[in-house]
């Protein structure tokens, strides 16, 4: 395999990567993902719905 | 670009800017009370949200009380006007004024210089096109401190920078596409599809050797991808920007169908104006492309851009659809003698949408 032919599975794997990342990495706090990701509080922040 | 060409694009964005100021004027003459305010007048809606940016940067998490946060806009435009503002002192509106006067010239200017690319048969063409955009009277968000400017020109300079094959300026320029707005990436992928039909015979010798195109093509989504990958890092979730505007501003994907119909079972003059802006950005889009009156790159694009706020709901559609200069590359088939007064109408259009502009609250 050449160089420049690994170039082009360098940038499919980055591509690859960057979508499984984008759809696979949450850190965020649990009251933004139940307002933003599941949707089970319609309130931000979300514990002020519960107050 | 060429340098002869520069006194008349000076000339033709120097006219635009004085509808532009005319309508301005006309606003503070009307609603004397606001001429008090200069021109913060011309800061309305998204450009709050760009004003934060630049001047504060981007928000940890939504603001309390709303769902709203500031990770729901596009970091390329606030980041080129928190440049000029380090750099001149002026404040947001000032700077955002400025640097969109600064790229409707030099949009002007490619775009005379570029008549081959953009498939204009003459001078009086090119005029007629340029002035066509630039008057229109949703070409206001072209001025005022919107993105719309830094995407046309480099939606513009992407595009010219491909077809005369200077790669890397192509690449450079696209990356500030997509950092200004992801519906840039829309370009990329078109040149891909014309990249593989010009090649259909040789895909495979080309992903095995890949060239200036193919690594131009590959560069230029990153300027969105490294806005998600900085959301990731700063809010916890690089797909912050598409929860933010599907939750805080309704904008949930959908069946773009139902969501033209609506214009029917629910005609507010959101979606009316929405179908409308879509009926007729989308029609002379397929009507470019059937005349050879748009090249075919930026035609997919534009049907992109047209066509993606009718999946998550018709608000904004007149802005993207009618302030983008693609779909203005057919005015130049209109009967010559409608071609002028067109323009003139569109003018008078434009000052009464400044008017009313200024006058929002």
């Amino acid at each position: 395999m050449s160089l420049r032919t690994l170039e082009t599975v360098a940038w499919f794997a980055l591509y690859g990567a960057i979508i499984f990342f984008l759809l696979t990495w949450n850190t965020a706090s649990p009251a933004y993902n139940a307002v933003y990701v599941e949707r089970t509080a319609t309130v931000w922040p979300a514990d002020a719905a519960a107050d | 670009m060429q340098p002869e060409l520069f006194p008349r694009a000076a000339r033709l964005t120097a006219l635009a800017l004085m509808v532009f100021l005319a309508g301005f004027a006309l606003s503070l003459a009307l609603m004397p009370d606001r001429a008090g305010h200069g021109l913060a007048n011309l800061c309305h809606w998204d450009c709050g949200w760009y004003r934060s940016i630049a001047e504060a940067g981007y928000d940890v998490s939504p603001r309390e009380g709303t769902l709203e946060a500031n990770f729901g806009f596009y970091p390329g435009f606030p980041l080129a006007v928190r440049g000029v503002m380090t750099v001149s002192g002026l404040d947001f509106t000032a700077a955002a004024v400025l640097l969109n006067a600064i790229y409707t010239l030099l949009f002007v200017w490619l775009a005379l210089s570029s008549r081959e690319e953009l498939l204009l048969r003459s001078d009086r063409d090119a005029t007629v096109f340029v002035l066509a955009f630039l008057l229109v009277p949703l070409s206001l968000y072209d001025r005022v401190p919107y993105s719309e400017a830094q995407f046309n020109l480099a939606l513009l300079a992407t595009f010219v920078a491909w077809r005369r094959g200077a790669f890397v300026t192509a690449a450079i320029a696209g990356v500030v596409l997509t950092a200004t707005r992801v519906t840039g990436v829309f370009l990329p992928v078109a040149l891909l599809i014309e990249l593989v039909i010009r090649e259909r015979w040789r895909v495979f010798g080309l992903l095995a050797a890949p060239d200036g195109r193919f690594r131009a093509l590959a560069v230029m989504p990153l300027g969105a991808i490294v806005f998600f990958v900085y959301l990731a890092f700063h809010v916890g979730d690089p797909l912050a920007n598409f929860r933010v505007q599907s939750v805080a501003w309704d904008h949930p994907i959908g069946n773009p169908i139902d969501n033209l119909l609506e214009a029917i079972t629910f005609p507010v003059l959101a979606n009316v104006s929405g179908a409308l802006a879509f009926l007729v950005a989308g029609g002379g889009l397929l009507f470019g492309i059937w005349r050879r009156r748009i090249p075919l790159p930026l035609a997919l694009t534009g049907l992109g851009i047209v066509t993606m706020p009718t999946v998550t709901g018709l608000v904004g559609l007149p802005r993207y659809a009618l302030a983008l200069f693609v779909v203005f590359l057919v005015i130049p088939a209109v009967p010559k003698v409608l071609q002028w007064p067109l323009v003139g109408f569109f003018a008078l259009l434009q000052i009464v949408m400044v008017v009313l502009w200024v006058g929002l609250d």
